[in-house]
């Protein structure tokens, strides 16, 4: 029961808000979605102190007796994912507090962002390809709608993309799925994990793809950056920060490394698309003038690395990819989360019409700079160790070219994202800016919070692997054999 | 019975194609699906089926419904006659083929499906597939609230 909070609480709330919102329009739905994050961050560190550092735990929700047969699954890999997940929710929740503001109906968006959260968790949870695949279009469904939400011409065509692509992935998915199903019988993962002969050549280009365009690795990452930047600043945040790496990474990982089990020609092609990902993005991200359209490509070049890690395939590979996605969504939601700051306190996010804004907008300006330098890889911000991880593990296996690109591609990314800053918030104030002040309390508490958190993974770095990512990691060594055994259920 | 289950599959389809009303068009197509699951618990593939109305029923359908409810009914679509045209002749070299072919291989015992463990929509449901239902329930209260935050922008003029 204990597991079932991470879905059914946050659906729970999303439920009953619009009932609610009719006593109290502002104070109630702040307080009772902010209230779910933060039980549910709660939640996930005490059942961190539960754990007892490996294995795999298979939990089968009953009702007085009765077996409902839903069964959720945990072990290091979704512990860590679900932990990211809550903090990134909490901070986008306390974000929107003031942010939402400007957009309208506060009860119906705090509903959806619950949704998104639930599915989120679902996709994490769940030891079923169904179900993973019904939550992933949940989640996906709240997006579209996200995105629309903006209401300009560029949201509405931002959405009509997302939609028309991710569709297309979504059947690229379903067809692997039924192809498995014909094979196996069988949808369960550990069911399928039995069965060498689900792991057909067509179902790994399936895969591929589907999972490719939700992780939005080139060539799949066209809706991207159309999606980024004409929807809420929240969006983005939640979607580059833990949208993506659930519904992409997390089931890519999920399915060929504790399914299928690691195949040299899968790992060729992840460092392939990893690579080409890194590359393209980055240089993409040189030419944008406008933040948020940057920063969508520069998470296209930040997922690239995520890839490559884990197609290195090496236990130091998979630590560094898992790193960099824990550090990824930390670093990339504080910056998304400034973008939002920056458009709500001028308007705009267009690099052109600003400048100076340092000076009248102190603490976006100062989180702005850590997540900048985080993300290019600075130390000892959280970004530089995992970088740094994966470019050792790539020393080892002696790929030296793409050990050179992966730090080539980080100096590209210090230069692309310091010279937007100096354009938004150094250099003399632009006179027509004369009026802009900080933004309000809750989203500095935001960024200030995430900014905290890219320093203080940054500064313990060491101890941080030792708790959350080796059980992590251990999961994806493990390969086929985790998926296969499951210990217990006592401690849920 | 499968014929004619098959018939009605193709009828409705057919009706959504044409229909100019998109609620009305949009049922169809879900009375298609219905046909369509029903045909699949007969031939016992039961999880066929469930996933057929779980996908078609819940998720398809919320979002041709948020696009209705974005667009709007007086947001009318002019149609072309030729695709039309050639929509019913493809239409019925289809329907031929299926009546002569598709239905004596659905019916013939060699390709049936051979899953005895659920035999009715309730039990594939409730017993087989429980934690699709809370999935389902996402995609339900996600496809509402978009349909309401959207249609509330557009009722404020934004």
């Amino acid at each position: 029961m204990f597991l079932f909070i991470f879905i059914g609480m946050p659906l729970a709330i999303a439920g009953i808000l619009p009932v609610i919102s009719r006593i109290s329009r502002k104070f109630l739905p702040d307080f009772l979605a902010n209230l779910c994050f933060v039980i549910l961050l709660a939640a996930s560190i005490s059942i961190y102190n539960l754990w007892p550092g490996a294995g795999r735990f298979s939990h089968n929700l009953g009702w007085f007796g009765t077996d409902l047969n839903i069964s959720l699954v945990l072990d290091g890999f979704s512990l860590l994912m679900i932990f990211t997940v809550c903090i990134v929710s909490l901070a986008v929740g306390l974000f929107s507090i003031d942010y939402i503001e400007r957009y309208g109906w506060r009860s119906a968006y705090y509903s959806i962002l619950l949704v998104l959260v639930a599915s989120i968790n679902g996709i994490i949870l769940t030891s079923d390809l169904f179900t993973m695949y019904v939550f992933i279009e949940a989640a996906g469904l709240v997006c579209y709608g996200l995105v629309a939400f903006g209401r300009t011409r560029f949201a509405i065509e931002g959405a009509i993309k997302y939609l028309i692509i991710s569709a297309i992935a979504s059947v690229f998915i379903l067809l692997g799925i039924a192809l498995i199903f014909v094979r196996t019988g069988s949808t369960d993962l550990r069911v399928i994990a039995a069965y060498p002969v689900a792991a057909s050549k067509v179902n790994i280009i399936l895969f591929l793809v589907g999972f490719g365009v939700k992780c939005a690795l080139v060539p799949f990452h066209f809706w991207m950056p159309d999606a980024y930047t004409a929807a809420p600043a929240v969006l983005p945040a939640m979607s580059s920060g833990i949208f993506v790496k659930a519904a992409g990474v997390y089931a890519l990982c999920r399915i060929f490394f504790n399914t299928y089990g690691v195949n040299q020609a899968v790992l060729s092609v992840m460092i392939y698309l990893g690579i080409v990902s890194i590359l393209v993005g980055a240089f993409l991200a040189l030419g944008q003038t406008r933040l948020r359209r940057m920063l969508a490509y520069s998470s296209i070049s930040q997922m690239g690395y995520i890839v490559l890690g884990l197609g290195i395939g090496t236990p130091l590979g998979i630590i560094g990819a898992l790193l960099h996605l824990f550090f990824h969504s930390a670093f990339k939601s504080l910056l998304f989360l400034n973008a939002g700051a920056v458009e709500y306190a001028t308007g705009t996010d267009e690099s052109k019409e600003l400048g100076g804004l340092g000076g009248r907008m102190p603490f976006t300006s100062t989180t702005n700079i850590i997540g900048i330098l985080s993300a290019a890889g600075v130390p000892p911000l959280n970004g530089f160790w995992s970088k740094l991880i994966i470019v050792i593990a790539l020393w080892q296996a002696k790929m030296f070219l793409y050990a050179f690109i992966a730090i080539f591609a980080s100096v590209l990314t210090l230069w692309y994202l310091l010279l937007i800053q100096r354009r938004i918030f150094f250099g003399k104030l632009n006179k027509l800016l004369a009026e802009v002040y900080e933004v309000p309390f809750w989203m500095n508490l935001s960024m200030v919070g995430l900014a905290l958190v890219c320093v203080w993974t940054g500064v313990s770095f060491a101890s941080f692997i030792c708790t959350w990512l080796l059980p992590a990691s251990g999961v994806l060594i493990d390969g086929v054999k985790g998926q296969l055994f499951i210990i217990g259920s006592q401690f849920l | 019975m499968t014929s004619l289950l098959i018939g009605a599959v193709l009828v409705f389809a057919c009706l959504a194609v044409f229909l100019k009303d998109m609620l009305k068009a949009v049922l169809c197509l879900l009375i298609s699906s219905i046909f369509l699951a029903i045909i699949f618990f007969r031939l016992n593939a039961p999880f066929a089926g469930v996933f057929e109305i779980s996908v078609v029923a819940g998720l398809i359908m919320v979002l041709f419904i948020i696009t209705i409810s974005i667009v709007g009914p007086q947001d009318t679509v002019s149609e072309p006659t030729v695709p039309i045209a050639i929509f019913l002749v493809l239409f019925m070299i289809f329907s031929y083929l299926v009546n002569d072919g598709i239905v004596h291989l659905l019916t013939s015992e060699k390709f049936l499906a051979n899953s005895k463990d659920y035999k009715r929509f309730g039990e594939a449901l409730w017993l087989g597939r429980t934690f699709d239902i809370v999935g389902q329930i996402s995609v339900i209260f996600a496809g509402v609230f978009v349909v309401l935050l959207v249609a509330g922008r557009r009722r404020n003029g934004k």
